[in-house]
């Protein structure tokens, strides 16, 4: 018997949601609009941990001593703040470490690059001690910056070659062996030419945004931190046979004026310098899923006050209040798991647009990464969007009383 | 408490009704107290109505005809008296006990029809058979009957907004013969009808009697009334036809 009545109360909330498709289709939008931000801004979340910790894989590099953030710093040469100093020294000393590979230093500064020297661009150049580090897909590189930096003078010849990036590249299309324009200040470049010697994606990819690679103490003379050999950060990396987290200890006892980070603290502290950013994208995203609660909410409570009255007549007609409630309340859960489907459905190509448009604006692949837990909570969102609606236009259909309904 | 009257399906004994003026559906006072006197909607009422009769109800508005017609209908219980349907007294009666006797002995028919406009006309007709634990296929066979019954056998699939007034009301009566009540309650059932779609309507009410169902009309329609057997005016919630 109360198998027959919740079948027959199924039925009947399926038949009304055929009929009143408008109602249907609002409340399946809210409901769908919630999971699918859910769903997008949750897998991006995830594809920009999963990116972040890719690259800084790929760097295969353990930890990142920094003198605080490398910010911009303007009416400055070089544009950015280079927080170790004595660089050249300090790496050579970690380096001699039982439990360190190498330490390389790593100056980040703004210069002046153009293959015209009245056509000139502002690019993110990067230093370091030589093209080793980067995964060329043509040419040598540079070598050692020995040939210019001897013993903390800067007084050697300098090699004048550079590493482009694949966007550089591609801007400028240098082959190996081009002259391109380089300098901290507009006159220093027209008057420096450096010598394309190779091309690679690394600092690219890895800073999202066009690169020169040059070897460190050039790059250093060429933004004025030479005096005090100034750099940004120096990466390490650590000896299979040690801790890295017991190395790292270490080094921040014994340098406490510089940050030691791990790769998954670095990359923490980048996504915590865009905490905003994040705050907002988790505000809009419950926004939406409020906004999707309340519209299901409100058109089922609608439908139950319009029609409160038959509602009552059909009680007083003896139908209990269990079949009315089951009507209404399977509607709610209708909308739910409607919402979710059509969510999840919408979710799958519009990641893949998204991957497409973040790839084409800002280089990054496979930075909307759908995972099982994603999906889950986009579907447990609309879950409880649909509960929530059944509950409480239930609630309002079973407290309606024939008699105080038919009596005004 | 009086025993009901033999042969009848329906028995009032000494019934009065009083509601307390500013308790029920006053929520800005909790207390429910109230500085107004009591209304006595309907004072020391006796009635019988046997099967296959018609009893009608006339009286001007506020006579106490609802308030009689909720009582006849185990919507309400007397405040005084007894009401018996088909042998039970309703005021031993849970109100979940008064639904059960509704579901399976009365039919009630609204001036309004109270149709549920997204369900077609055989749902609508099927409703208090779901209640009733009734399988899907028997369910609509005998919602389909009893529509057949009332000449709307071509319009089962019909909505209430597809269907004009007079086949609504048909609709309503419909679903109110669904379960064979012994009772046929209805207030008002032309009160939405012109005279010629009412004069049909209660064609089916003289048919269900005809079937051994007793049938109570309120009205304040003569010609509706014309079809009763006896009239029971009301005039300030007592009768005045005795």
């Amino acid at each position: 018997m109360p198998g027959t009545r919740i079948r027959a109360a199924v039925g009947l909330a399926v038949a009304r949601l055929r009929h009143d498709r408008t109602r249907t289709v609002l409340a399946v939008l809210g409901v769908t609009l919630a999971v699918v931000a859910t769903t997008l801004l949750g897998s991006l979340g995830v594809g920009v941990a999963e990116t972040g910790q890719q690259k800084f894989d790929a760097a295969d590099r353990d930890l990142w001593i920094s003198g605080g953030p490398t910010r911009i710093q303007p009416g400055t040469i070089g544009g950015f703040d280079t927080g170790i100093v004595d660089a050249h020294n300090v790496s050579r000393t970690l380096t001699q470490r039982d439990t360190i590979n190498t330490a390389a230093p790593l100056l980040f500064q703004t210069v002046y690059v153009g293959a015209d020297p009245d056509s000139l661009d502002t690019v993110v150049a990067v230093g370091a001690r030589s093209s080793g580090g980067l995964a060329l897909t043509s040419g040598d590189g540079f070598g050692p910056d020995t040939a210019f930096y001897n013993e903390g003078a800067y007084n050697g010849t300098p090699a004048r070659k550079l590493v482009v990036g694949t966007q550089l590249q591609a801007r400028f299309n240098t082959s190996n062996g081009d002259q391109l324009h380089v300098g901290g200040t507009v006159v220093d470049a027209r008057r420096t030419t450096y010598t394309v010697a190779g091309t690679s994606s690394t600092f690219t990819r890895f800073l999202n945004t066009p690169t020169v690679s040059i070897p460190l103490a050039e790059l250093q003379a060429m933004t004025g931190n030479a005096n005090t050999d100034r750099v940004s950060l120096i990466t390490v990396d650590v000896a299979d046979s040690a801790d890295t987290a017991a190395v790292a200890d270490r080094l921040e006892a014994e340098y406490p004026q510089y940050t030691v980070r791990t790769n998954t603290e670095q990359l923490q502290a980048i996504l915590a310098e865009r905490i905003i950013l994040l705050a907002a994208g988790v505000v809009l995203v419950g926004l939406a899923v409020l906004s999707g609660i309340a519209l299901t909410v409100n058109l089922l409570t609608l439908l139950v006050l319009q029609e409160q009255a038959t509602l009552a007549a059909i009680r007083a007609v003896g139908v209990s209040r269990f079949v009315v409630v089951g009507i209404v309340g399977t509607q709610g859960l209708c909308y739910g798991i409607l919402g979710a489907a059509v969510g999840l459905l919408v979710t799958l190509p519009a990641s893949v647009a998204l991957n497409y448009a973040a790839s084409w604006l800002v280089g990054f692949d496979g930075l909307v990464q759908l995972t099982p837990g994603v999906l889950a909570a986009g579907a447990a969102i609309a879950i409880l969007a649909g509960v929530s609606s059944a509950l409480v236009a239930g609630w309002r259909a079973a407290s309606i009383e024939p008699l105080a309904v038919l009596q005004r | 408490m009086s025993p009901p009257a033999e042969d009848a399906v329906l028995s009032c004994h000494a019934v009065t009704r009083t509601y307390t003026r500013g308790h029920q559906h006053t929520r800005w006072r909790s207390n429910g107290a109230s500085d107004r006197p009591d209304v006595t909607a309907l004072e020391d009422i006796d009635l019988t109505v046997e099967p296959g009769e018609i009893l009608g109800i006339k009286g001007p508005s506020g006579s106490g005809k609802s308030t009689l017609l909720h009582l006849l209908g185990a919507l309400d219980t007397p405040t005084s008296g007894t009401v018996h349907i088909t042998g039970r007294p309703t005021t031993d009666l849970t109100a979940r006990e008064r639904a059960r006797l509704r579901l399976d002995s009365i039919g009630i028919v609204f001036q309004r029809f109270y149709l549920l406009s997204s369900l077609p006309a055989l749902s609508n007709v099927a409703l208090p058979l779901v209640e009733r634990g009734v399988p899907k296929s028997k369910r609509h066979d005998q919602a389909s009957a009893v529509l057949h019954r009332v000449g709307l056998g071509q319009r089962q699939s019909h909505t209430p907004g597809q269907l004009s007034g007079g086949e609504q009301q048909r609709v309503a009566i419909a679903r109110a013969l669904v379960t064979d009540p012994a009772i046929i309650i209805a207030d008002e059932p032309t009160g939405e009808l012109d005279t010629e779609t009412g004069a049909r309507i209660l064609e089916l009410f003289e048919a269900a009697a005809a079937d051994d169902t007793a049938v109570v009309l309120a009205s304040h329609d003569e010609p509706t009334l014309a079809i009763a057997d006896r009239v029971l005016e009301l005039r300030d919630g007592e009768r005045i036809d005795a």
